[in-house]
């Protein structure tokens, strides 16, 4: 089991200044699973992602990256070592061109990407119809496809997704979530955050509650959404 | 209608410095947000260097070039972590001031320390001072015509960087969400620095078709330069390259019509009241800014 852990969180808190964002985090994240981050906004979901790329400083505590140490490290180098973002909001680069967008998800390969790129284009036709198009004239949900592909544009080992179901209409919601299933079954890692509780906790494995920046529960996804206080505080029943 | 075809060469050849000088600046609005008022100074302190070649290398003409590219280079690198700190905090106000008193300190050096401050004057073997070309009875100048296609040729390979390689596409990342190119593994620092090298290889090549065009140097020649650009930069839309091109190619005309038809020194009048109006009628720019 050990050397299947691919993401280990020991003992993670992050101050921003006096406030205390994240407080004594643990969290493991094994290969090929699809993991949950839940929680209201503001319960460090966002801060924690960040953290793990390093975009943030860690106060205390050790992130590792496939047995690698990588809390002080920097964000080129750990997305150069195979962990690729989806960006709160999509984080389209809007006045670029869909194909810019995703040589940019690349940037990091030394190596040839016009495979990935292939594929790209044959699990989304739409984004190789458009890719000369800025991306910004794209719909929320295709935005959203084109981020996905972003991502995987540089041969993670992991991705990480902030709040991918955000202002997209509910029939797109499911498609991403199909999505970022079919890519788990390809043997991709995926963490996620959440504010949709009940299809993050539906779709995924494992889930991990936040609340004010502590791990308040974690465990199978299927016990959490039957969990009482899951379903008071999250779930609205 | 010879006097107007000559004047349109001259208006294109100054206007194609003014478009390189606002090129080089918007590329550093891209990769870091400010705005380097002592661009300028740059240019003309590696203008100062390829003199101080001519004079210590007999005239070394070869020589010279390559130190006045070196110069830009150098120059403009050595200000990038002056600047750092305050584009990390998005300061971009603060930036303007910084790079005048950057701008200042370059000229205080030129006139304290290269030729006593006096005017520097090139050999007339580096500027073709002279050389015309004749086609029936228009006859132009060759320095112009040489400045005119460096221009093109520099501002056609900027824009191929820019738009079609890798690091370009890094640094238009950057200039449009500072927070998803880190997400994406484009280092802040390294890109940043090769903006710097670039916008100063472009700042020793300014540097060279001055010395072309202009045939000597003052100290004052920074300020003069750096005011039009920056008013440039604004009258077109800040970051916005292929405005900047246009707006700059524009008023070189402009400037080169008022030149040969208003009597006296009317030139600055009718640049700066071009721009008045508008910025007046258009307070993003004539083309939008792009940032």
């Amino acid at each position: 089991m050990e050397q299947n852990k691919v993401l280990t969180v020991t003992d993670l808190s992050v101050y921003y200044g006096q406030i205390c964002a994240i407080k004594k985090v643990d969290l493991e994240v094994y290969k090929g699973e699809m993991v949950a981050l839940i929680g209201s906004n503001g319960a460090g979901k966002s801060t924690l992602i960040n953290t793990i790329i390093g975009l943030q400083k860690a106060s205390t505590g050790k992130i590792t990256f496939e047995g690698e140490d990588i809390t002080r490290l920097s964000s080129e180098k750990i997305i150069a070592s195979g962990v690729s973002v989806v960006p709160e909001g999509r984080g389209m680069l809007a006045t670029m061109t869909v194909l810019e967008n995703l040589q940019l998800g690349a940037y990091h390969r030394k190596d040839d990407y016009t495979k990935e790129l292939n594929k790209v284009f044959e699990r989304f036709p739409i984004l190789g119809e458009r890719k000369n198009q800025k991306a910004g004239t794209l719909s929320g949900g295709e935005q959203q496809m084109l981020a996905i592909s972003r991502a995987i544009m540089g041969n993670p080992k992991m991705i990480l997704l902030d709040e991918p179901s955000l202002a997209l209409s509910p029939a797109y919601v499911d498609k991403i979530f199909k999505i970022l299933v079919e890519l788990k079954n390809e043997g991709l890692t995926i963490v996620l955050s959440e504010q949709n509780a009940r299809k993050a906790l539906q779709y995924s494995d494992r889930g991990y509650v936040l609340d004010l920046g502590e791990v308040a529960l974690s465990g199978a996804s299927e016990q959490l959404i039957k969990n009482p206080a899951v379903i008071s505080a999250y779930l609205g029943g | 209608m010879e006097t107007f075809v000559a004047q349109i060469m001259n208006g294109l050849a100054t206007g194609g410095i003014y478009a390189l000088l606002v090129l080089g600046m918007n590329l550093l609005v891209l990769v870091r947000n400010i705005v380097h008022h002592s661009y300028s100074h740059i240019v003309m302190l590696s203008m100062a260097m390829g003199w101080l070649t001519l004079q210590k290398s007999n005239n070394n003409i070869i020589l010279a070039i390559i130190v006045t590219l070196i110069s830009g280079i150098v120059f403009t690198i050595i200000t990038e972590p002056i600047f750092r700190p305050l584009s990390k905090r998005g300061a971009e106000l603060e930036t303007i001031v910084l790079a005048m008193g950057v701008g200042i300190i370059i000229t205080e050096i030129m006139s304290q320390f290269i030729n006593g401050g006096a005017n520097l004057a090139y050999p007339s073997s580096m500027t073709g001072a002279g050389l015309q070309i004749n086609i029936g009875l228009i006859s132009f100048s060759l320095a112009n015509i040489l400045t005119l296609i460096g221009c093109v040729l520099a501002a056609v390979i900027l824009m191929w960087f820019l738009f079609r390689t890798r690091e370009g596409r890094a640094i238009r990342a950057m200039a449009q969400n500072l927070r998803v190119a880190k997400m994406l593994g484009i280092p802040y620092g390294k890109t940043g620095i090769l903006g710097f090298g670039i916008a100063g290889l472009l700042a020793g090549v300014i540097a060279i078709l001055c010395i072309m065009t202009l045939g000597t140097n003052t100290p004052s020649l920074g300020d003069t330069f750096a005011v039009k650009a920056i008013i440039l930069m604004l009258f077109a839309g800040m970051g916005n390259l292929k405005g900047g091109l246009i707006s700059a190619l524009f008023m070189g005309l402009v400037e080169a019509m008022a030149l040969a038809y208003l009597p006296g020194r009317w030139t600055e009048a009718v640049f700066y009241g071009v721009i008045m109006l508008v910025i007046i009628w258009k307070p993003q720019g004539l083309f939008g800014s792009q940032h």
